[in-house]
């Protein structure tokens, strides 16, 4: 068997894929039922590691392409027919990929940053505007060349690179990812002659031709027959009746393995054999059919069967919802008696629920609502209506990271993205726990503000990544006890960090703006809010980043390693522990409280984000690159706002000052008119 | 006696507190910026642990100065320990600051301890090798063995003796037991030693045909390859030149006083107060991907009558006699399955080693009390006023 294939994978050509194919499918004219689309996202497959719903697949596929979450078609372009004007689920678009490859390579999926890309691949011809998506058969044309300029550009050092060099990488990288989807099913639509010799009669009966399943049921039994003519591992195919019969098989076999080899994308088949991890695409499939025994083999070749079905299914519109639903279940269960898959349905739940995206819209409306009600403070019903809207986004929020925590099996924090859940969960709490307290209404618009940023943050982050928000974890990170213990203490210390800051923006702006001049309680309130989340702050950020010194010690045998990620969380305390001693030592009260912690954001940014910008970059260059100028523009905003903060604070120096002196001024008008009136009586 | 009270006013005050955790900010900050260009290990040396660094560099002589990780540590420690515990009133409202501040010293005398009894380095075996040793890092010693006879016997030179050898200022070094001198004339931290060809010159000595080319600092430090030269004089003979370099696995020889001698260049070796022995490594990816799920070492460890078999995997080291195994890294990298692997251990000797978890809650306990105690009060008056 090893050597059969292995001779077949050196022999095979390079892969010719920057074709469509299926091109005599009929094109989909009316929308995919909705059952059809429910039965597919619950298709369980594995990719990058884990088992995951198709919908997680393609969803981060299509917004690695296009940055998008749904695909709508234009209106306006007669290639694409019926379909002109729809709206497509990732999944609906995933499912025209594979079902109608040809009428999905005219969808603009594309998204090309920058139109001198394409002149760059000879492709100036197609250029529509500077930033505009491109179909697979608008660039397929250059597929190679983009791949010949990707090879180039890939020994030169990422950093290193232009920015329309990586852009070119990574397109070739979507592209390539674009033609794993669209041939991963291919091999389930081809038909193989059977009857060109009386061994394949023999096995496959009085058949012209079978698919791909039928090849797979009985590959072994090939492969020995095979073996029996050639003998042991020897290439040489003997001449005669025997030799001709070999060569039948040997031809089948070659067509079957030739097809598969462009199904890697989709892994889609439980392996039978309980030890083996790796789920099986069809390729790998048919590359280790022998090792199984014939009940594993009847699993694999009965869900594959399953998959033909779909395919056929794609010209027959009733046919359809049977046939996923048939090839859904197969695998569902197969996967179950693995012990797979179980959180497959509630991880659909929690992307289909779209929790975050809630949340973002819902704390959006809370701080216009919260800003409606400082221009009407005495309306109890839109103070109730501004309390539900933040509690209720705020619910959402904390929901999704309780389902985050229950399909990964792992505390809150223990990616970059889930710092932006929790910090931003963490900071809408404690603001609403300082608004229970101080019932200002400050800190209920502070927590509806909060939210709104840290969702949108959220937001950006998985569109411009477009990675699986869920990956495995590398082996150092995998202890739930310190991913509990110092990661949340210390994201809890940014999350205390930042919300200090901005409640030091209201005090600053507030007074810059005049704000409740006349009621100096608000900002002795503002100031003690402050500085009691900076204590809260310094509580966390002081206990994690020990912890964390702890962790490495207990990991790698050092408490501290001046690691730029332990420098950052060292650079918090240091900076609060300053702001604290120095309002101990009085050399700075509130004013200066203020203007400090507003820096302190900062500090929080550099070590959340700054530290992970230098050295070794991020993903893609397109996100360190957007990462970077939005890590700047925050640290900008800061300066800005220390800027208007000390202005503010010049402003009531000299408006104390002149006012002190107008006193002054009366009392002596005063003295010198009690000087020269006349004595009473005189 | 007025000044000794002025001393002790200045360094328990508040503003040297704020101050020094302002420059021990920005130290941090230079420290994690500079190591984008000059690597953790020399970032980590110019910053953290030096006296003072240069801030700003100017042409010449003269710099702009400012004091590096250990003097503001060491300032610190007096701050904290004159203004923090002996000059704070011991009230009921200070308890919890104080509590604080003694963890804050716990943590800074592990760290004081740590610096100077600690040892770390790395022992990399392959599956059916075993040690009793491990190696530095970072530090070389010349090894002169004694290759034969009843009383072989070995001395070892640690690096900071021939450290700062040149041309002018080489390190002579002697002992009693042994019948010669060694000298080190020149110690270059990162060399290749190369064989000299006709084509070219070299502004260093050529010895036996090869010479020692200098090499810019490695930004990784443990991937510095020290080289020295020396020479060896025995009584009554003329000295004899070599070239010792840490690739260099055959000893350079001398014969002297009829007794015959190998040195060696070599990282500065530690003793393992027991033996290990790695019998197989395994590592695990995640399905169909190159990332790393774990990796793990079975070994033996002999220490007493009965060999015990030990697993140490990435969060779960080994930690025997004061002294902590944990799993680091393998190889090769491309091995194919049945392929012979190694496996390397990162090895700490560290009598501080749990302090910092005591502190951590030392410190925790102290900062409830004191901000519990303020948020109750505050929280308290807030009600009454409302």
């Amino acid at each position: 068997m090893k050597p059969f294939f292995a001779a077949l994978a050196l022999a095979a050509l390079p892969l010719q894929i920057a074709h469509a194919a299926g091109d005599d499918i009929a094109p989909r004219s009316a929308p995919w039922p909705a059952e059809v689309e429910a039965a597919m996202r619950e298709l369980p497959v594995m990719s990058q590691g884990r088992v995951k719903p198709f919908m997680t697949q393609v969803q981060y596929l299509l917004l690695r392409l296009k940055e998008v979450r749904s695909l709508r078609l234009p209106d306006d372009d007669p290639k694409l027919g019926e379909v002109a004007g729809e709206k497509l689920s990732p999944t609906a678009w995933a499912l025209d990929v594979l079902l109608h490859p040809a009428q999905a390579a005219d969808y603009p999926v594309f998204r090309v940053t920058d139109s001198e890309e394409l002149d760059w691949v000879d492709l100036s011809s197609i250029v529509k505007k500077r930033r505009d998506s491109y179909s697979w058969n608008e660039l397929s044309p250059a597929y190679e060349r983009i791949w010949e300029f990707r090879s180039e550009y890939m020994k030169i050092d990422p950093k290193r690179r232009s920015r329309l060099q990586n852009q070119i990488v990574d397109l070739a990288a979507d592209m390539s990812e674009y033609a794993g989807l669209m041939h991963a099913f291919d091999v389930l639509r081809a038909r193989f002659p059977a009857d060109g010799s009386p061994a394949l009669r023999e096995v496959f009966g009085a058949r012209a031709e079978v698919r791909f399943s039928d090849v797979l049921a009985v590959t072994p039994e090939l492969l020995e027959r095979y073996s029996a003519i050639v003998g042991g591992d020897s290439e040489v195919v003997p001449d005669g009746e025997h030799g001709a019969e070999a060569e039948a098989i040997g031809a089948l076999l070659e067509h079957a393995f030739q097809g598969a080899s462009s199904s890697g994308y989709l892994a889609f088949l439980p392996p039978p054999d309980p030890t083996v991890e790796e789920w099986l695409t069809l390729e790998t499939a048919l590359l280790t059919a022998r090792d199984w025994s014939s009940e594993q083999r009847a699993l694999v070749v009965s869900a594959v069967a399953r998959a033909e079905a779909l395919v056929d299914a794609a010209g027959a519109p009733e046919a359809l919802a049977p046939a996923v639903h048939a090839l859904s279940d197969e695998i569902r269960v197969q996967a179950l008696a693995r012990g797979e898959a179980e959180k497959v349905p509630l991880e659909v739940r929690y992307l289909r629920g779209d929790y975050f995206g809630k949340a973002l819209i819902g704390f959006v409306l809370a701080f216009v609502l919260s800003a409606v009600l400082w221009l009407r403070p005495r309306n109890r019903w839109l103070a109730l209506a501004t309390a539900v809207a933040t509690a209720v986004p705020t619910g959402f929020l904390v929901y999704g990271i309780v389902l985050r925590c229950v399909l990964r099996g792992r505390p809150p924090v223990s990616t970059l993205y889930e710092t932006i859940l929790f910090i931003t969960a963490c900071g809408v709490l404690v603001a609403l726990i300082v608004e229970w307290i101080h019932r200002q209404r400050i800190a209920l618009s502070l927590a509806a503000a909060l939210g709104a940023l840290g969702m949108f943050v959220a937001y950006r982050f998985e569109l411009t990544d477009g990675q699986d928000t869920m990956p495995q974890l590398v082996a150092v990170l995998d202890t739930n006890f310190w991913l509990a213990t110092h990661v949340t203490t210390v994201t809890v210390g940014y999350s205390a960090g930042l919300l200090a800051g901005f409640v030091a923006y209201v005090y600053l702006l507030g007074k810059l703006v005049g704000w409740r001049r006349a009621e100096p309680r608000t900002y002795q309130l503002l100031g003690r809010m402050v500085y009691g989340v900076l204590c809260f702050g310094l509580l966390f950020s002081t206990v994690g980043t020990i912890l964390g010194g702890i962790w490495a010690n207990y990991s790698w045998g050092r408490f501290w390693g001046w690691d730029p990620k332990e420098n950052g969380a060292l650079m918090i305390v240091l900076w609060e522990l300053m702001i604290l001693h120095g309002r101990m030592g009085g050399f700075w009260r509130d004013w200066g409280t203020a203007l400090l912690a507003v820096l302190g954001n900062i500090v929080v940014a550099f070590s959340w984000w700054g530290v992970n910008l230098m050295g070794v970059g991020l993903h893609s260059y397109g996100f360190t690159a957007g990462l970077k100028q939005a890590v700047t523009i925050f640290y900008g905003a800061q300066l800005l706002v220390v800027g208007l903060g000390g202005l503010a604070w010049f402003l009531e120096r000299r408006r104390i000052e002149l006012r002190a002196q107008a006193v002054q001024r009366e009392r002596a008008a005063s003295t010198a008119v009690a000087e020269i009136a006349p004595e009473p009586g005189a | 006696m007025k000044l000794v009270r002025t001393l002790i006013r200045a360094f328990g005050s508040y503003a040297l507190s704020a101050s020094l955790l302002f420059l021990m900010f920005v130290v941090t900050l230079l420290g994690t910026l500079a190591q984008e260009h000059m690597g953790l290990y020399r970032a980590q040396a110019t910053y953290f642990d030096s006296w003072f660094f240069e801030a700003v560099e100017i042409d010449g002589p003269l710099g702009i100065y400012m004091p590096g990780g250990m003097t503001l540590m060491v300032t610190l420690a007096a701050n904290l320990f004159i203004g923090g515990m002996l000059r704070v009133r011991w009230t009921k409202a200070r308890l919890g600051v104080l509590v604080t501040h003694v963890g804050i010293a716990i943590l800074l005398v592990a760290g004081y301890v740590k610096q100077v009894w600690a040892h770390e380095g790395s022992l990399a075996l392959y599956e059916g090798e075993s040690s009793d040793e491990f190696q530095s890092y970072h530090d070389w010693e010349i090894l002169i063995e004694e290759r034969q006879g009843p009383g072989a016997r070995h001395f070892t030179i640690h690096q900071r003796n021939f450290t700062d050898a040149r041309p002018g200022r080489s390190a002579h070094l002697a002992h009693a037991e042994l019948p010669f001198e060694l000298e080190v004339e020149r110690f270059l931290p990162n060399t290749r030693a190369l064989p000299k060809g006709p084509m070219f010159d070299v502004d260093v000595p050529v010895v036996d045909g090869y010479f020692l080319q200098e090499r810019p600092l490695d930004k990784e430090h443990e991937r510095n390859v020290a080289g020295v030269y020396v020479s060896v004089t025995a009584a009554g003979s003329e000295p004899a030149h070599g070239i010792l370099w840490g690739r260099e696995r055959a000893p350079m020889t001398v014969e002297a006083g009829g007794r015959r001698f190998g040195i060696t260049l070599r990282r500065q070796r530690f003793p393992l107060p027991f033996g290990i022995r790695l019998d197989e490594f395994t590592h695990e990816f995640h399905p169909g991907t190159t990332m790393a799920r774990e990796y793990m070492s079975d070994v033996t460890v002999f220490d007493g009558p009965v060999p015990q078999k030990v697993k140490i995997r990435m969060n779960e080291p080994l930690r025997r006699e004061g002294l902590v195994a944990f799993q680091s890294s393998y190889g090769p990298e491309d091995a194919r399955p049945g392929e012979r692997m190694y496996s390397v251990f990162a090895i700490v000797r560290n009598p501080s080693d749990q302090w910092p978890l005591y502190a951590c809650i030392v410190i925790a306990i102290g900062m409830l009390m004191h901000f519990g105690r303020k948020l109750f009060r505050h929280v308290r008056s807030e009600v009454r006023t409302a």
